[in-house]
């Protein structure tokens, strides 16, 4: 948990959307745009109720690098002048100016468009509904974000997914949390890659920046312990501006789990609200790299088992020191009264019990076999936390009143051994 | 180094709408407007290109009048012909704003009217629609992150020492228009009660976030927020909670107390205009260090030993 994770990140690219044909290209805007790695900063819809003034204030505000315009057809021409116009009034005199992104296959729309929106400099993209499409905006916005010299951290993280997909042999979901960004990265053995990384989510710089989007109740609610508002806002505050601030002790920590917690299930609603949720989740093998790796190996399990919400079993592991190092098996098993999971290990099967809601490690380590009702059969590789029998009903339902809520997630944190405690110099010698 | 005396250049961004500005090259000293404009609201739009009959690039040949102008109901904004006239005119008393590309006119009610001022004395080195810079030579202080519009006002000290909260019972109206130095820490009783005596802006160690949230509005964050409504302007120079302003950082603000200061939001610096022998600084960068929980940041000595695990020096990018 050091400066070095923030490396890669590259040239910051902050993109307003104006969509003049909500619904039609929403989703392959929002997947071009998680892929290549770009903050979202304001998205301007036709039907968006404010003013022509504080639209144009709203563009001027957020002082966007790219201005993103997914265009079908020149049915949408009118719904564009809505947007272009005060883009125009807003944007007119900043410095530098913003570049246009058009993506369209029409060329009648094309021209409608380019003469909308100038004097803005306007790149002209194939239609995001195609694959061409996307991999061009894509490839692009990656150029504006590029540092010579420096590999995005983006494109590292989809080489490790790939090569672990095809080292492995299976579907692997790479999680990777850093002060300023999340990613989620799933590589097909085969060579299909989709990937979410999101900006303005993470645990340092970014950590105002998932309360302010999550709110302050949710990333509270993964505290083992009572914390009132305005203290839990001030560490977040505080660790927002300290850029490499590591965890000291208890509190601290706790805070940096919650909101790793937060910024990882915000990026799996994104990829889920870009269409490709199913998609990435569905992952035998998560890989997690950042700073989760400097978690205990229980804590950083947790955080993927809760976050994730995996639908079928997987093998955890983290990523350090360009080795895999297997932590734990998640295996998800479908709300029911009680469920019996059948567990082999070294040979020996054996069954365990889960209650409803019901979570609970199980002491095993290396290669298992997981199945029974309401679990999917699969070989699973188990490490120093595990197997993850995870009963619980999802959506996670955690009460807002800490009477309720503490001894609830204290139950979880302790159930696999995940509660935030920062190990003394004495007990890590041993543990080493 | 915290303070430095140098040549700084500060960018005022403007709101749209901007009707005037001080032009490149015009000397203004710290309080003088740079621009004014008004709020834009819901605006109504004029034909034009196609009113008068002429292609939307040639509109600018047959305009009568350019934004930003205020024109009244039925002014005509541009006209072709002579004795067969087709002239576009403004649908309300208002203020023409912009020209679409397509050649129609967007007349906005003026409802509220703004104004910017400058935080520095100096040259104006750019001046458009959407800023007006200003270069100039001053004291500067870089703080954390500012809140609220830009405020300027006499260097006034709340408290005694730098590890003191400003308290609301010693803010009344006498300090209006001054900048309030607090110390560690200026909650939000102490915010509002100064706002309401008309104090121009307070400067300290670190505010409680809660209370920035309670003032500001709960979308808040550590980055700080520039605007240009009437709210009270808060300069967090160290950290959230409460921070201890070191000795390097407190010694100059007592030496300057007196003395012509501004806050500029959006940077978060805090200038002092008064001469560079006003004050001896130290060249070397106090450092600070953060909780244990997070909660608060401090002031350490580099003799400190152990020296905590989370240490950054006061002038640290963060």
């Amino acid at each position: 948990m050091t400066e070095r994770d923030e490396s890669g990140a590259g040239r910051p690219v902050r993109v307003a959307i104006l969509d003049a044909q909500p619904g039609q290209l929403e989703q392959g805007t929002r997947r071009i745009l998680l892929k290549a790695g770009v903050e979202i900063v304001l998205a301007l819809r036709a039907g968006d109720v404010r003013h022509f003034g504080e639209r144009a204030q709203a563009l001027r505000d957020a002082r966007p690098d790219v201005v993103v315009v997914p265009f079908a057809a020149n049915a949408g021409a009118d719904e564009l002048v809505l947007l272009a116009e005060p883009l125009r009034f807003g944007c007119g005199a900043q410095r530098p100016a913003p570049r246009v992104l058009l993506a369209c296959g029409d060329d009648g729309a094309i021209a409608r468009a380019t003469a909308l929106l100038a004097p803005f400099e306007v790149d002209l993209m194939p239609d995001v509904r195609t694959d061409t499409g996307r991999l061009r905006a894509v490839s692009r916005l990656r150029e504006m974000r590029a540092v010579e010299g420096v590999v995005l951290r983006d494109e590292a993280l989809e080489d490790l997914a790939t090569g672990v997909a095809a080292d492995r042999q299976a579907a692997t979901l790479v999680v990777d949390v850093s002060g300023s960004s999340t990613s989620l990265v799933r590589a097909e053995p085969a060579g299909g890659l989709v990937a979410a990384h999101v900006r303005s989510l993470g645990t340092g710089s970014a950590a105002d920046r998932v309360v302010a989007r999550a709110g302050l109740d949710r990333v509270r609610r993964w505290i083992p312990w009572a914390v009132d508002q305005p203290t839990l806002l001030e560490r977040v505050f505080n660790r927002a501006r300290w850029p490499g601030a590591v965890p000291t002790d208890r509190e601290s920590l706790a805070v940096e789990i919650a909101l790793a917690h937060e910024a990882i299930a915000h990026a799996v609603s994104d990829a889920v609200a870009a269409g490709i949720g199913p998609q990435l989740r569905a992952a035998t093998l998560v890989v997690l790299t950042g700073r989760l790796t400097a978690l205990a190996p229980a804590q950083a399990s947790l955080v993927a088992v809760d976050a994730l919400d995996l639908p079928s079993p997987a093998s955890i592991a983290r990523y350090g020191d360009g080795a895999l190092v297997p932590l734990a098996a998640a295996v998800p098993i479908a709300p029911a009264r009680r469920g019996t999971v059948r567990v082999t290990w070294s040979g020996a099967p054996r069954e365990e019990r889960v209650e409803r809601d019901g979570l609970h490690a199980l002491p095993v380590e290396g290669e298992i076999e997981v199945s029974g009702a309401g679990v999917t059969a699969a070989h699973l590789v188990a490490g120093p936390v595990g197997a993850i029998l995870d009963g619980r009903a999802r959506p996670l339902a955690i009460p807002l009143r800490d009477a309720e809520r503490v001894p609830l997630v204290t139950r979880w944190f302790a159930s696999v051994g995940a509660s935030p405690e920062i190990p003394s110099p004495a007990s890590e010698a041993a543990s080493t | 180094m915290s303070w430095r005396y140098d040549r700084w250049s500060v960018e005022h961004a403007l709101p749209v709408g901007a009707a005037s500005r001080a032009e490149e090259g015009a000397s203004v000293r710290a309080g003088d407007v740079v621009a004014t404009g008004s709020l834009v609201t819901a605006v109504h739009v004029a034909d034009g290109a196609r009113r008068v009959g002429v292609a939307a690039r040639d509109l600018d040949r047959v305009l009568r009048v350019r934004p930003v102008v205020d024109v009244r109901k039925g002014a005509i904004l541009a006209r072709t012909g002579r004795r067969f006239a087709r002239a576009a005119t403004s649908p309300i008393d208002g203020r023409l704003v912009h020209i679409t590309s397509d050649g129609d006119m967007y007349v906005s009610p003026v409802v509220d009217e703004w104004t910017v001022r400058s935080t520095i004395d100096g040259t104006v080195v750019r001046s458009d629609a959407a800023a007006v810079a200003v270069e100039g030579e001053c004291w500067a202080l870089a703080g954390l992150a500012g809140y609220g519009p830009d405020a300027i006002g006499e260097l006034a000290l709340g408290v005694d020492a730098p590890d003191e909260p400003l308290a609301p019972g010693r803010i009344d109206v006498r300090l209006r228009g001054r900048i309030l130095v607090g110390g560690a820490r200026m909650a939000a009783e102490a915010i509002t009660r100064a706002h309401a005596c008309g104090v121009s802006g307070l400067v300290a160690g670190a505010a409680p976030a809660g209370g920035l949230r309670t003032v500001f509005g709960d979308d808040v964050d550590a980055r700080g927020r520039a605007s240009f409504d009437d709210r009270p302007t808060v300069l967090c120079l160290v950290g959230f909670g409460s921070s201890p302003l070191p000795a390097a950082v407190w010694e100059p603000l007592v030496a300057f107390a007196g003395a012509r200061a501004s806050i500029h939001a959006s940077s978060a610096r805090l200038f002092v205009l008064a001469p560079r022998d006003d004050a001896d600084v130290s060249a070397a960068a106090p450092l600070l260090a953060l909780a244990d929980d997070h909660g608060s940041v401090r002031p350490v000595s580099p003799d400190e030993d152990p020296l905590p695990a989370n240490v950054l020096p006061f002038d640290a990018e963060r």
